[in-house]
């Protein structure tokens, strides 16, 4: 132990209080972030011309906030909700201050995949449904929602990996995490050894995430 | 019964408009299977798809055993599709459920018990054929599977319609026989009316009793089966007739046929009943001083009566010709002379 902490430059608790740090900010932001991109990626695919509820006015407002959002660089977006984050969570710093920008990011991303995803479902299953009397909860819940179930997965998946790089640039701010770890013990001192092994840490982890979630994919996909 | 009042429905594309169905007005019987056929784009699915709401009408009523399906509330109408079941030529299953789960979907729909769920299931799984496949993924099925299934899923709510949409046009020929086969069982025995959407004339004769013909949005012929099938009207009817029974004489015999010298009459016999349509020619050929050259023979069995369609040459003297023309129509054969047959006449001369 006393080796590693030499060779890294840190105490270790440093690094666990960062790993702790963001992984309560990738799931809540995750969390409430999937809730709402389902919602507004249900909304778009219903919405959608040739959609059950067709509207185009809802469709072209949801689909430009979502392009004017997913085409800020995220170190802007960091700072321009500010006002934003501290009028919810009352501070500016920290990880729970991160959430913000980060749910911010992560919803139109999840949107589009999650949009993807659901379109997959043919208008076959759609008629299959109605056909049955089925309510519109009905329809998302025992028709679309299931089998759409190997793409959302990988669209989650990708939203994961996405959010983990995004949380470690939130360090930037001050957000925290592996991501300030990085910035401020290794980048800003030179401490080059602490640098790589977090970045190697990150991409193992991310490594980790993909496999799992692609072969969580292909296990629902197995019956198609 | 459902009753179809002056139907129209316009589709317009940018700057295109499409008259899918013009002016429909059509009755379909309780308990009967009614076959709508056409070619492609004539407007058939559309009009089937307006019996349960999914494809709205411009203009007109749709009557489903006394219900106006467009003056429903949307609970109202959810509740009447739970009684009109419905299957696809694409099947429609939910691929990441079993078999069970499939047939089962309905029934969740409308919050049945769970015991209550597994025992009707069970129930429809067996009348369909198809217990054993319970547990199996729809992927593992051949399609002949698949829409048995659907059939299964279309009965779970046990409905009093059943729509059928191309049904049997992803499947082979003998598959689509034992499609047929079970649709005529769940006719039967489950006191289902049909109504069958296909571009297959073989699936009419097989087990409709009534048919429209369509053609363009509209209808251009309708009846029954057995009329429509010996005695088409239209040119898209004949042709559709046709490719069940080739009421066709060879070029080379109907030659040597315009080339016979005698006195002669080309007939188109209709025979409608279980009788032996021997019997019949070989009186005519006994009675009468007349001589029978068939040219051409077809019996076809539809709606369970023997349909038989038969081309004869009678050679003889006039008087004995009429004579025999009598004794056809008496013994209940109907007769339609071929001489000024344009069709015939052309490929000859």
């Amino acid at each position: 132990m006393a080796q590693i902490e030499q060779f890294l430059g840190i105490p270790l608790e440093k690094i666990y209080t960062a790993i702790h740090e963001t992984v309560y900010m990738v799931s809540i932001s995750l969390l409430i972030g999937t809730v709402l991109a389902f919602i507004i990626g249900i909304a778009l695919v219903f919405t959608k011309k040739g959609g059950l509820y067709e509207n185009r006015v809802i469709y072209t407002l949801i689909n430009v906030v979502i392009n004017v959002i997913r085409s800020t660089p995220f170190v802007v977006l960091l700072i321009a909700v500010m006002p934003l984050t501290k009028a919810i969570i009352g501070t500016r710093i920290g990880p729970t201050a991160a959430i913000v920008p980060l749910t911010i990011f992560i919803v139109p991303l999840l949107s589009r995949l999650i949009e993807n995803s659901l379109l997959d479902t043919g208008k076959g299953i759609y008629e299959a449904a109605k056909s049955m009397g089925a309510t519109p909860f009905q329809l998302v819940f025992f028709f679309i929602l299931p089998e759409a179930k190997g793409s959302l997965i990988l669209s989650l998946t990708t939203g994961i990996v996405g959010l983990i790089g995004s949380s470690a640039m939130a360090g930037y701010i001050g957000g925290g995490g592996i991501g300030s770890l990085v910035l401020n013990y290794g980048y800003n001192r030179f401490n080059f050894e602490l640098m790589y092994s977090l970045v190697l840490f990150l991409i193992i982890i991310t490594q980790i995430i993909q496999s799992l979630g692609s072969s969580l994919a292909i296990k629902a996909r197995v019956n198609q | 019964m459902i009753k179809f009042e002056n139907i129209n429905k316009v589709f317009t594309q940018k700057k295109n408009t499409v008259n899918a169905l013009q002016n429909i007005n059509l009755e379909i019987q309780t308990g009967d299977i009614f076959g709508i056929i056409g070619f492609s784009g004539a407007g058939k699915s559309t009009l089937l798809r307006t019996i349960n709401a999914l494809e709205k009408p411009t203009s007109g009523k749709v009557i489903v055993d006394g219900d106006d399906i467009y003056s429903l509330s949307a609970k109202e109408l959810r509740a009447k599709r739970k009684t009109i079941g419905m299957i696809f030529q694409q099947f429609n299953l939910l691929e990441t459920k079993t078999v069970y789960e499939n047939v089962a979907l309905p029934l969740k729909l409308k919050h049945t018990p769970k015991n209550e769920i597994e025992e009707k299931v069970n129930k429809i799984l067996k009348f369909v054929e198809l217990e054993d496949k319970r547990d199996v993924y729809p992927s593992k099925l051949s399609g002949g599977q698949k829409q048995r299934i659907g059939i299964a899923r279309a009965l779970a709510t046990e409905p009093s319609i059943l729509l059928s949409d191309e049904a049997t046009s992803a499947l082979d020929p003998k598959t689509t026989d034992s499609i047929l086969a079970l649709l005529k069982k769940i006719n039967r025995e489950l006191n289902i009316t049909i109504v069958i959407v296909t571009h297959e004339m073989n699936v009419i004769s097989s087990i409709c009793n009534h048919v429209a013909v369509m053609e363009n949005g509209q209808i251009v012929e309708q009846g029954n089966v057995i009329d429509i099938f010996s005695e088409p009207q239209e040119e898209i009817t004949k042709n559709f007739v046709k490719t069940v029974i080739q009421d066709e004489v060879p070029e080379l015999l109907l030659k040597s046929v315009y080339e016979d010298k005698r006195n002669w009459k080309l007939l188109r016999l209709k025979f409608l009943s279980s009788d032996s349509t021997e019997s019949v020619i070989a009186q005519v050929n006994k009675k009468f001083d007349i001589e029978t050259n068939i040219l051409f023979a077809n019996i076809s069995e539809i709606q369970e009566r023997i349909l038989g369609i038969h081309i004869v040459q009678i050679v003889g003297p006039d008087t004995e010709i009429a004579k025999a023309e009598q004794y056809l129509t008496l013994h209940g054969v109907g007769y339609k002379e071929l001489d000024g047959d344009e069709e015939l006449l052309r490929e000859v001369s």
